[in-house]
């Protein structure tokens, strides 16, 4: 419910001050609100350091999916929802690292940066130079109130260690990281209490509605007056964004109908409670990863966020997983390297750096952990049973992504990528299918285009995603993988 | 000798730093690359405010003193810059969330009564209690007097509040829609910077209410306490000496200290103190949660140097210490018996070790999990305490191998050099590892050593510092040649200028930097210069840009 008055009021304010482009935006009539059938999602699952490449893909022929396929291998986890499961192959990053293609930071900063943006890391910072596709996504499907959009639901476990390009998947635009919530009682919190279901009377909502509408006029004439400054244009964009973020008042009741507070959720949370950053110690990593992908699938269930991504720690990282029968020494990254020590350089054997017993099997260990995490999210999401008859999981799509395929070598090449759920038929399932050769090949399959593809699936149409073509490397495609859609 | 002389480095500038230590080209040393002063300050009229700065803003305008149970979305970095929060935003999460804060305070303030009598100074029956109210908790909110205009749009909606709210008391409706209203303001969620004529030199001076802001976020992280507001009011913060004295007065709380040590947390990377683990097999002797005490001795240190009138000089060379039961067998020390649990002072005869480079912190920290990281050790000489510009590392360095070799490798000395004498790579390490190499006399934990196997320890290196070679043999030398070096306190400097201004050092800033760089000052007196300075007191033009571009066709 709109004020018309508060319209008027906010024009005559400003008279003949310049208006910037969102305040614009802020006037343009509404979209109409589409009458769809079902809604879609999109998530991302984000391991980093790479996988042990000798057992994570499916096991046999390219083709139908089985169960054969992924038994004995680091997604045996999966196996229950095998026949939601799309994992392609051969697909290699775009921009491509490793000194290929232009770009900063390390070879672990670009691929963080540049998973979901496809753009390159600045050579200050190691920033992305570009938005990345949750952010996009959620510009373009995820409905908040009037017709705005809210921002995508990101999450992560483990903490932020402050070199910068190392901490962040997602990007709103060039070197504008967007910081994952890392506690996941706030996640809870914030989700919760901006999506109260209030038990109140239409009418009490209204006049709720109404008041923050008021506030809102105010604090819209406290932009307004501030705006009338001679501002540098750094400062204009501050408060456009701001103002942006704010301009809409909404008394939200659940769009599903499900209940959306989960008591378990909250009791598991409630430790973490009073922290703006969880400084995380190791022994809680798997009691908040439980939490952030219970949180992740809820809030995809409930319609609080149609676009989530969780991301596990961060590349040159991780902790040292000693928990659920793994009783490691070395941290993630250091095995990733396959070395007895962090402090053993290149393929040196000198003062004893061979590689340490087992480090294969610590990884596997690693890659299965991480892989059970994410069929705890795909049963969430695959039990909540929507109006068409399919379940949340089917009008989904999950994207498992990791920073790297084989962590020693530092490879963006091969990469691993399932696909979970099919966006609401439109995604081929239970299908192992080559888009490029296995190996360590950087020609044929570029990943910009499988997220192109995804743009697409998700009703966004898009001929190119990514940094533009010329600016980022002969390896960029346009267009869509149409052999994985339906 | 052992170091080879490099050209212009990869990704430095060749030009000297503005003040003048760099190298001379005629002398035949290595170039060295400084970062430079950036050409254009970008100082903001809008500094958001921080989380913790809105947490202590909210506890110390409405007198609570609990945590809000603020659940604010994070704060990116912007890269490498180690205080950006000028270019903090408010994203589409953070929006919706002050907007639930403002009204749960707001209830709060009417609900509450200890918070309601701090807010109302007068009795509601009072014909103009409303017009007291709104003045005077305007001028808290916004840390300056509302302006006629501001008052009138607040005083409309104070009235609209019995219809809006309607609790069936109609002046605490009007006091909660204007606590909601207010919070939800850029005025205060911004420190914000309204001042429009500039002075003499060009520069647009800040009026008494925005310095005394200025003063009071750099060292309470907080809104002006009472005695600010009343300097403020009375036009008495104005010239430096003014400003110098209320900071004077302001040093002696015990606040501030707290941020002058997070200063030196973040300059000097304590955050690298989370990645420290040693590994269990090789240093059995660790103390549990090692981590924890050696990052609180260091702060510990910090605090004890910078309470006691010390600076720069002190916090690389004072032969002492902090330590608790668990730390000092590692200092080589028996903690004494029956002593208090908790970290004390212990001093290192005949200046063994000397501050905080010295230390199990900064060594275990810049340390393997057997080895030493001479590279990491000595890089942090180089970019924090020297400021000089060293890129990252070229893709694929981490997984260079060592190159063959007939000679049997027994150091971890040796064993850097080799490993860096390839390629390209002494580019940068001819610079990085001698630094690196001093501390070679400390193992991965911080123990003293004499040996690495059977091999003795080599801790001799030389380095271009203030343009010449300094040479040295051991920490404990190299550390007196930093205490020494213009060099460092050059850097020290700009990096307080970075922080307090949020923003990276410019040509603007140059007098100042040079004020205080030319000796070793007490940090007390390095913040002393900087409030007195024009950066401090003023703006730079460039806060001005240009209005927006006016759209064509607006409706």
């Amino acid at each position: 419910m709109k004020n018309p008055v508060s319209r008027r009021h906010f024009l005559r304010g400003f008279g003949g001050v310049a208006l910037g482009l969102p305040f614009l935006e802020a006037l343009a009539p509404r979209r109409a609100q589409a009458q769809e059938s079902a809604i879609q999602r999109f998530g991302v699952f984000y391991a980093c350091n790479g996988v042990d490449m000798s057992r994570w893909f499916p096991n046999g022929a390219y083709g139908l999916l089985t169960e054969q396929h992924l038994a004995g291998t680091a997604n045996d986890a999966l196996l229950p929802f095998v026949s939601k499961l799309l994992i392609p192959r051969g697909l290699h990053m775009a921009p491509r690292s490793g000194g290929r293609d232009p770009g900063g930071g390390d070879d672990h900063g670009r691929c963080m940066a540049q998973k979901l943006t496809a753009y390159p890391a600045a050579l200050t910072g190691g920033l992305a130079t570009g938005p990345s596709i949750d952010y996009l996504l959620a510009q373009a499907i995820n409905p908040g109130p009037e017709g705005a959009r809210r921002p995508a639901l990101n999450l992560m476990v483990g903490r932020p260690n402050g070199f910068a390009g190392l901490d962040y998947i997602s990007y709103s635009g060039p070197g504008q990281a967007i910081a994952a919530v890392n506690n996941p009682w706030n996640a809870y919190a914030s989700l919760v209490s901006l999506n109260t279901v209030t038990n109140e009377s239409a009418e009490a909502r209204d006049r709720i509605l109404l008041r923050r509408q008021s506030v809102l006029d105010l604090v819209q004439t406290q932009f307004e007056r501030l705006r009338r400054l001679p501002l540098s244009s750094n400062d204009t964009q501050k408060l456009d964004m701001h103002f942006t973020a704010v301009r809409e008042v909404e008394v939200q009741v659940s769009a599903t109908g499900l209940a959306c507070l989960d008591p378990d959720i909250e009791a598991r949370g409630t430790p973490f409670r009073g922290s703006a950053t969880l400084a995380i110690e190791e022994p809680q990593y798997p009691a908040v990863a439980d939490l952030q992908v219970d949180i992740f699938a809820l809030a995809l269930a409930c319609d609080m966020t149609r676009v989530a991504t969780l991301h596990f720690d961060r590349g040159s990282g991780g902790p040292t997983f000693r928990w659920d029968g793994m009783v490691h020494t070395y941290n993630h990254h250091k095995l990733s390297h396959g070395k007895v020590r962090d402090d053993c350089f290149g393929e040196s054997t000198a003062g004893g750096c061979d590689n340490v017993a087992g480090f294969q099997d610590m990884l596997f260990d690693i890659d299965r952990w991480h892989q059970r995490k994410l069929a705890r999210l795909l049963g969430r999401l695959d039990a909540y049973v929507e109006a068409d008859g399919r379940t949340v999981l089917d009008n989904s799509a999950i994207l498992y992504a990791n920073e790297m395929s084989d962590g020693k070598l530092h490879s963006f090449m091969d990469l691993p990528f399932i696909i979970a759920g099919s966006a609401g038929g439109r995604l081929r399932q239970k299908l192992y299918f080559p888009l490029g050769p296995e190996g360590q090949t950087d020609k044929s399959a570029p990943h910009n285009r499988l997220l192109n593809t995804i743009m697409n699936v998700m009703g966004v149409q898009s001929d190119w995603f990514g940094v533009p073509e010329g600016m980022g490397g002969a390896t960029m495609q346009g267009g869509v993988y149409d052999e994985l859609l339906v | 000798m052992g170091m080879v002389l490099v050209g212009v480095l990869a990704c430095g500038s060749d030009e000297d730093p503005p003040g003048g230590s760099g190298p001379e080209a005629s002398t035949g040393l290595p170039e060295v690359a400084y970062r430079a002063p950036a050409q254009t300050t970008s100082d903001t009229r809008l500094a958001r405010l921080t989380h913790a700065q809105y947490l202590s803003t909210v506890q110390d305008l409405f007198g609570i003193r609990d945590s809000l149970d603020l659940t604010f979305a994070p704060d990116a970095l912007n890269g490498f810059a180690f205080n950006s929060s000028n270019d903090f935003r408010v994203d589409a999460r953070l929006g919706p969330q002050y907007r639930a804060i403002a009204e749960s305070v707001a209830e709060r303030a009417v609900t509450e009564p200890a918070v309601f009598g701090r807010l109302v100074p007068c009795e509601v029956t009072v014909a103009d209690c409303a017009e007291q109210f709104l003045g005077t908790f305007g001028e808290r909110a916004f840390r300056r007097p509302l302006s006629p205009e501001e008052l009138t749009s607040f005083r409309e909606l104070f009235t609209l509040g019995a219809s809006l709210v309607q609790s069936g008391d109609d002046f605490r409706d009007g006091v909660r829609l204007t606590v909601e209203s207010m919070l939800q303001s850029p005025q205060f969620l911004y420190r914000t910077d309204q001042s429009l004529e500039q002075n003499a030199e060009g520069r647009i001076a800040l009026s008494d209410w925005e310095v005394a802001s200025r003063l009071s976020y750099f060292l309470f992280d907080s809104m002006p306490d009472p005695e600010l507001f009343e300097l403020a009011r009375a036009g008495q913060l104005r010239t430096p000496e003014q400003v110098a004295a209320a900071a004077r007065r302001m040093l002696n709380e015990p606040r501030v200290l707290d941020k002058l040590v997070s200063f030196h947390e973040q300059a000097w990377q304590f955050g690298r103190f989370s990645r420290i683990s040693p590994d269990p097999t090789v240093f059995p002797n660790l103390p549990s949660e090692f981590v924890a005490r050696v990052r609180q001795a260091a702060a510990s240190f910090v605090e004890d140097v910078v309470a006691s009138g010390g600076g720069l000089k002190e916090l690389l060379t004072a032969p002492y210490a902090f330590a608790d039961g668990g730390l000092a067998p590692l200092y080589g020390m028996t903690p004494p018996l029956g002593a208090a649990p908790g970290f004390s002072r212990i001093e290192f005869p005949g200046g063994e070790r000397k501050g905080l480079l010295m230390q199990l912190g900064f060594l275990a920290a810049n340390a393997y999990s057997v080895r030493t990281d001479p590279i990491h050790r000595g890089l942090f000489v180089i970019r924090d305490l020297l400021c000089r510009e060293i890129p990252d590392p070229p893709p694929g360095a981490s997984t260079t191998p060592l190159p063959p070799t007939d000679e049997p490798i027994e150091t971890t000395r040796e064993e850097i050099t080799l490993l860096t004498g390839q390629s390209f790579c002494p580019t940068c390490h001819t610079q990085i590892n001698p630094p690196g190499f001093a501390f070679e006399g400390f193992d991965a934990v911080g123990q003293a050593r004499s040996t690495e196997g059977d091999v003795p320890v080599d801790t001799a290196a030389e380095m271009v510092l203030d343009d010449r070679w300094a040479r040295f043999s051991g920490a404990g030398e190299l550390v007196e040649l930093l205490a020494r070096s213009e060099e460092a306190h050059r850097c020290y400097a700009s990096r307080w200028i970075e922080f307090t201004f949020g923003r990276p050092l410019s040509l603007e800033d140059v007098p100042t930097w040079d004020a205080m760089a030319s000796e070793s000052l007490p940090v007390a007196d390095i913040v002393e210069a900087l409030v007195t300075s024009p950066q401090f007191l003023s703006l730079s033009a460039s806060a001005n840009g240009q209005p927006a571009a006016s759209p064509e066709g607006t409706p």
